[in-house]
């Protein structure tokens, strides 16, 4: 009978990666093959593999990013975009484009990475010496807001490089570099699996210090290494397809409502649903207003921002 | 005294910052008994418990679980010995109950998916606490009284042996008071664990526990068996005038209600 349990909890991750798998392939594969207003010429189709590598990467990463955040900081409102993670990364990426280095981009997943950190101890910093603990995303807003700012001021600096900085600072899937979607796809899957092996010490952080401690994990030590792995798959993210917002509070969202709360089928399922949110809301940017194409964080912000609402509301009821 | 004491506190101070909670604390606890602390409001007894798991930021003195300082020890290897359910836990995940209860055997094997041993500690335990019925709610949506059997069954699947309880009636209406005393009471009898517990309810405290810390603004001020407790020792404590009335061994602790 234990036997049989365990076999079927196991099956339930499998399931689970299947599905997110075949969700992720699915809608990928729909958004390829409709040709909705063009001809489907080779080129158009290199471009669309690529766009779809991009939504993949930053939606798998943003989703396990903000499993991470929400768990340790047992938030459910926690979010790498709300918490200022994506303006930090953005700020690494636009000081390499400002000063002229890494025109190939390979640098940028890092320069992205380690402002990311420095965002998210600078913010926990900030929040826990100041406010505590429930103040924390109140924080993370001002910060977001602080550093968008400064990156519009350096970007204004240089003015040439003006418009696509801006545009990435809504979110864009258009990047056509394969080197740095290639290294930003290899750091997001070593940083995700790194997420996934500490799952069982995720879920025992999300009930607090001294519940976790009784769970034999020293809840602070264990806290940082999470906050910096989640911060450097933002960076990933966020380097490869500018900031993109709410993904990150969406989809473990979703994926807990529909699976599970443990994060060994969290992660996976999260996964699945970014990346199905970023390639759809991707396709739905390109559509509406054809051929003008809307930067992907708009989608995800109409989408995400009303979402935020309604979970604030359940959480003030304590029904999250 | 017995030679196999479980825990030794010995001239241990503790506090945050600049505020010392615990002063000079020397005592001992031995295995197979329940232990109350009581004591006033910041008395320091949720520190006394919490010290055992080093999240007190400053401390000085010693503490010994089976002979090892609890410096050398890593928080996982704590873990393994002594179990703690905190006065109020936050839950802001809806795990299933029986999620939560398998957490506990995190503590004693760390593989990615749990053993067959593990998701059979696991089953007992809910078996002990009477909770199989609802293992597959989530633990957002059960009573409070259910709460507790729940952690108590996650205590009790980590099968340590010494288990702390920061006041674990607190919560719950007289029923489920009177469930939980009688489940910790077979803790101690049938699986032989030590207990350490604080209380704010006396009456819970003198009905169930063998041994009593009297703790007094960070210190000791007293160690008593039960048949050693009485009212004027009790009322020193509280600084206010308390009764024990006993009815054929049942015991209710009552505080003189001052009259004008």
């Amino acid at each position: 009978m234990a036997d049989y349990k365990e076999k079927m909890k196991k099956n339930r991750f499998f399931r689970i990666l299947v599905l997110a798998a075949s969700l992720i392939a699915a809608v990928s594969i729909i958004s390829l093959l409709l040709p909705l207003f063009s001809n489907l010429t080779e080129t158009i189709l290199k471009l669309r593999i690529m766009r779809i590598s991009v939504a993949v990467i930053a939606g798998c990463s943003l989703a396990v990013a903000g499993v991470i955040f929400q768990m340790v900081f047992s938030n459910p409102l926690a979010d790498p975009y709300l918490l200022g993670n994506s303006s930090g990364a953005a700020f690494g990426v636009a000081g390499l484009a400002i000063l002229g280095i890494s025109k190939s981009g390979v640098f940028h997943p890092l320069a992205a990475g380690f402002f990311s950190c420095l965002t998210a101890a600078a913010v926990l910093k900030i929040g826990r010496t100041r406010f505590g603990r429930n103040s924390l995303i109140l924080t993370g807003v001002a910060v977001n807001f602080f550093l968008s700012a400064i990156v519009i001021f350096v970007v204004t600096l240089k003015r040439k490089e003006a418009y696509s900085i801006l545009y990435f600072m809504m979110g864009d899937l258009g990047e056509t570099r394969t080197k740095l979607i290639l290294v930003c796809g290899i750091i997001s899957a070593t940083f995700i699996i790194l997420a996934f092996l500490k799952s069982r010490t995720l879920n025992a952080i999300s009930f607090g210090k001294s519940l976790s401690r009784q769970l034999g994990v020293q809840s602070e030590k264990e806290s940082e290494k999470l906050l910096m792995i989640a911060s450097v798959l933002t960076g990933s993210a966020v380097a490869v397809g500018g900031i993109i917002g709410f993904v990150g509070l969406m989809s473990p969202h979703i994926a807990r409502k529909l699976f599970s709360s443990d994060a060994r089928l969290l992660i996976p399922a999260s996964m699945g649903i970014g990346a199905g949110i970023l390639v759809f809301s991707d396709f739905a940017a390109r559509s509406i207003l054809y051929p003008v194409e809307i930067p992907v964080g708009v989608i995800t912000a109409i989408l995400g921002a009303p979402f935020f609402i309604w979970l604030y509301g359940k959480k003030q009821n304590n029904r999250v | 005294m017995e030679k196999n004491k479980i825990i030794e506190f010995k001239n241990f101070s503790a506090g945050y910052g600049k505020k010392r909670v615990l002063k000079n604390i020397t005592f001992a606890i031995l295995p197979r008994r329940i232990y109350a602390v009581l004591g006033p409001n910041a008395s320091g007894k949720t520190t006394l418990l919490k010290s055992l798991f080093r999240e007190i930021p400053e401390t000085s003195g010693e503490i010994k679980i089976r002979g090892k300082e609890i410096s050398d020890l890593s928080v996982g290897q704590i873990a393994k010995k002594v179990s703690f359910c905190p006065a109020q836990t936050n839950f802001p995940f809806d795990f299933t109950v029986a999620e939560f209860v398998q957490m506990g055997r995190f503590a004693v094997s760390k593989n990615l998916w749990e053993t067959n041993l593990d998701i059979k500690k696991a089953k007992n335990a809910m078996d002990a606490m009477g909770i199989s019925d609802i293992k597959s709610k989530k633990i957002t949506g059960i009573s409070s009284g259910e709460l507790q059997k729940t952690i108590l069954a996650q205590i009790i699947s980590k099968d340590t042996e010494i288990i702390l309880l920061d006041e674990p009636t607190s919560h719950l209406d007289i029923k489920n008071r009177a469930e939980l005393v009688g489940k910790l009471r077979d803790l101690k009898e049938t699986f032989g664990k030590t207990i350490i517990a604080t209380f704010h309810d006396l009456t819970e405290a003198i009905n169930l526990a063998d041994i009593f810390i009297l703790l007094k603004k960070g210190e000791i001020m007293d160690i008593l068996e039960k048949s050693q407790i009485t009212d004027e020792k009790i009322s020193a404590l509280y600084e206010t005038e308390i009764k024990i009335l006993d009815e054929n061994g049942l015991k209710a602790v009552m505080a003189q209600i001052e009259k004008d």
